[in-house]
């Protein structure tokens, strides 16, 4: 059975060269980073070098970025190293649950939190941020693209907001490095989260950038590796494979971009072709997501059905459910129920081919004609 | 779409049992989808974190992963929370607090491992379902029947009564024609990790097995109005006090408190009147009952002449059931000891079910 996996907004296969790359170190560089010796030498070269790639990429300095073990890591050092008690903090509804989490934590140490909902094309309205800040406001936290519905927030504007009233901007960017451009000398960010595996790196492995000035409480005890922040013998292997995938993914990010999107394009033409009933929930989005909804189709059982064909998509935030619930965040996002229910987040990368994509939408085709000759019967 | 082979959902709950049918489902050359059904989670009362119970754990439905991905097998988690707790616990509680003694299990098998799974064939585009339960569905004429498994012991057709018989169609038992011996063995063969493994034969949705402590918790407000009360023999003579009639089950000797030469037995429990009548034994024997919400598997005429169980491990008595103020009425050949209104009766032919009912009265 053919098979194609149509979920990268969920995680990426790891590139070929990565793999390599960090075979390699796997097998000739094991010294401890922090060891005077030659051995911790080469070790500690090669984080040096992926901090390097990683800079350049967002265009930062070096001594800016701080390596994690994943993107939930860097939100919560992020987060909980900056607020303190009286803080305010202004973020969204729709965050991922290691920001949602971690300030509603915060909120029950005696922080102030506002949280504001997506308009109809799933963003944050900077005007609304602004309105919402006061003298104690400390941190806005907003992500960059929202996961489920693949919207891009207007980080520039608010980071524009952030500098005026001056207040913390954290940015969760998990969903968006690699995929679009981010220019961290023109967007004034203050930090930023990613994680390796949503750009065809290795899983266990993000970095957070923080702005020159920020000073970060310590909220893990150890060593003192990566600047106090994140201490703990540093993941060697994963750190390279961060600094290739992502520097691979930004040097072709203008190609990738266009096919990808070339690729969602020849999709919608062929569902188009199939006379599928479906509504797109969102017009700027990144390339290759689609909250795609079926009207009076059960997302569910549509994931299922593609994924016994061998395709893989994901459907709002249960992943596991006989009873579907419709997703919060569709809800949020001005979507009725019943058409949040019958969507699914299709997510299309730079491993798909044309044939893959026509492939998706004739199985597709097939599948809702049975499932919705199932919903009248 | 044409599949090549019928396809079987297969409902597993990681134990020995669903997983030896998985492999026999293959071996039919069916194509199998491994389904595990999250009815129930149990949360510490502290730390509101939850507390697996064995028919629900990690432990067992990674047991079900675990054995389908083995066996190249697709598997889902499927979420029936709410529909447990609306039509399966909310009426063992209810029946309680009616002065019954309820059958979960039953209940459940009818409700959701059967109606709702079989609801489910169209999601996965699925012909049948099958599970790990000793009993056997046998064509006879284009009519199924469902019968006694194979292996007496294990037996589960008692288990099975209140499955409505259109849906015997779209179901494989294949584990009816084995003991639960070879199932073992099969396990073993295939080098099944849960091969030894205990089953449990506790309420999934029930920590230790306490279900008194399980109501308080699931309906705090009417054990709030639970009392104690009296204890009184046949005569309406006071003999002793109960701490809440929930606690008592027909049958039950033990925990009553009382001291005579000649053991005692709750004979009946009065929730209205708040009261608990005890005999002595031979008064708990009883000619016969009505019974209610009648399950035919069979086509029938009264009067008719079976032999019933009234309890999951019961031999069976003879009896014949007759048509009595518009409902069945149940009469032993000879009198049965502890006839517990809301538990099941089943009605058997042979080897072969003809119905059931719920005993009242």
């Amino acid at each position: 059975m053919k098979k194609i996996y149509c979920d990268i907004s969920a995680t990426t296969p790891v590139n070929e060269q990565v793999i390599d790359l960090m075979t390699s170190i796997h097998k000739s560089t094991f010294g401890n980073p922090s060891s005077v010796h030659k051995y911790g030498q080469e070790s500690h070269i090669v984080i040096e070098k992926a901090r390097i790639e990683t800079a350049q990429a967002l265009n930062c300095h070096q001594e800016e970025i701080i390596f994690t073990a994943s993107g939930t890591e860097a939100n919560n050092i992020a987060l909980e190293g900056l607020v303190e008690s009286d803080d305010h903090i202004i973020s969204s509804t729709y965050e991922h649950p290691s920001i949602m989490n971690v300030i509603k934590n915060l909120e029950q140490k005696g922080a102030k939190l506002t949280l504001l909902k997506p308009n109809q094309n799933g963003q944050v309205e900077p005007k609304k941020i602004e309105k919402e800040i006061s003298k104690n406001t400390r941190l806005i936290t907003v992500m960059f693209a929202n996961n489920e519905l693949g919207s891009i927030n207007n980080i520039k504007k608010i980071a524009e907001i952030t500098q005026k009233h001056n207040i913390i901007l954290h940015v969760d960017a998990v969903q968006c490095v690699g995929k679009i451009p981010i220019d961290l000398e023109e967007m004034k960010i203050d930090m930023m989260s990613l994680s390796a595996h949503k750009f065809y790196g290795p899983k266990g492995v993000g970095a957070l950038f923080v702005r020159k000035g920020i000073d970060l409480k310590t909220i893990l005890n150890g060593g003192g590796q990566e600047l106090n922040l994140r201490p703990g013998t540093e993941n060697i292997a994963g750190i390279a494979g961060l600094g290739l995938a992502l520097s691979m993914a930004t040097n072709h990010l203008k190609e990738n971009m266009l096919y990808v999107k070339k690729l969602e394009q020849l999709f919608i033409k062929e569902i188009d072709n199939y006379k599928i009933n479906y509504v797109l929930h969102i017009k700027d989005r990144l390339p290759g997501v689609l909250a795609i909804g079926f009207p009076g189709i059960d997302g569910q059982s549509l994931l299922i059905s593609l994924d016994l064909k061998g395709i893989a998509v994901s459907f709002g935030s249960a992943c596991s459910s006989g009873t579907t619930k419709a997703s919060q965040i569709l809800l949020d996002a001005g979507i009725t129920e019943d058409l949040a229910k019958s969507t699914l987040r299709i997510s299309f990368g730079k491993i798909h081919t044309e044939e893959d994509i026509k492939y998706v939408a004739k199985e597709l085709s097939i599948i809702l004609k049975r499932l919705e000759k199932k919903s009248y019967a | 779409m044409h599949k090549d082979k019928k396809r079987v959902l297969v409902a597993m709950s990681g134990g020995v049992d669903s997983s030896v049918a998985l492999i026999k489902i293959l071996e039919m050359g069916y194509e199998a989808i491994g389904v595990t059904l999250k009815l129930w989670e149990n949360r510490d009362k502290k730390t509101n974190k939850v507390i697996d119970s064995d028919c629900n754990s990690l432990d067992a439905v990674n047991g079900a992963k675990m054995v389908c991905d083995r066996l190249g097998v697709h598997h889902y988690t499927l979420n029936f929370i709410d529909l447990f707790k609306s039509k399966v616990v909310k009426n063992f509680s209810d029946e309680y607090f009616s002065g019954r003694t309820p059958n979960p299990c039953i209940r459940c098998n009818s409700i959701v491992k059967w109606e709702a799974l079989i609801e489910q064939l169209d999601v996965f585009d699925a012909d049948m379902i099958a599970t790990g339960h000793y009993a056997r569905i046998l064509k006879d004429n284009n009519t199924y029947k469902l019968c006694k498994g194979v292996d007496e012991i294990k037996d589960q057709s008692y288990m099975l009564w209140q499955i409505k018989k259109e849906l015997l169609e779209k179901t494989i038992l294949p584990l009816g024609d084995l003991t639960k011996q070879e199932v073992r063995q099969i396990a073993l063969d295939h080098k099944l990790i849960n091969a030894d493994r205990n089953e449990s034969m506790d309420l999934c949705f029930v920590v230790d097995d306490d279900y008194r402590e399980f109501l308080s918790e699931f309906a705090p407000e009417k054990i709030k109005n639970m009392t104690d009360g009296e204890i009184t023999n046949e005569e309406g003579e006071t003999v002793g006090k109960h701490s809440g009639y929930i606690n008592y089950t027909i049958g039950q000797r033990r925990g009553l408190g009382l001291s005579f030469p000649e053991p005692r037995y709750v004979k009946k429990i009065l929730p209205n009147e708040n009261k608990i009548i005890v005999s002595k034994k031979d008064s708990l024997l009883s000619n016969g009952c009505y019974l209610s919400k009648l399950n035919w598997m069979e086509n029938i005429s009264f009067p008719l002449k079976c032999k019933v169980r009234i309890r999951y491990n019961s031999q069976g008595a003879d009896a014949q059931l007759i048509k009595k103020n518009n409902t069945i009425f149940c009469e032993f050949d000879n009198p049965q000891l502890a006839v517990t209104p809301g538990q099941s009766m089943v009605f058997y032919n042979n080897n072969s079910i003809i119905g059931g009912g719920i005993i009242e009265e």
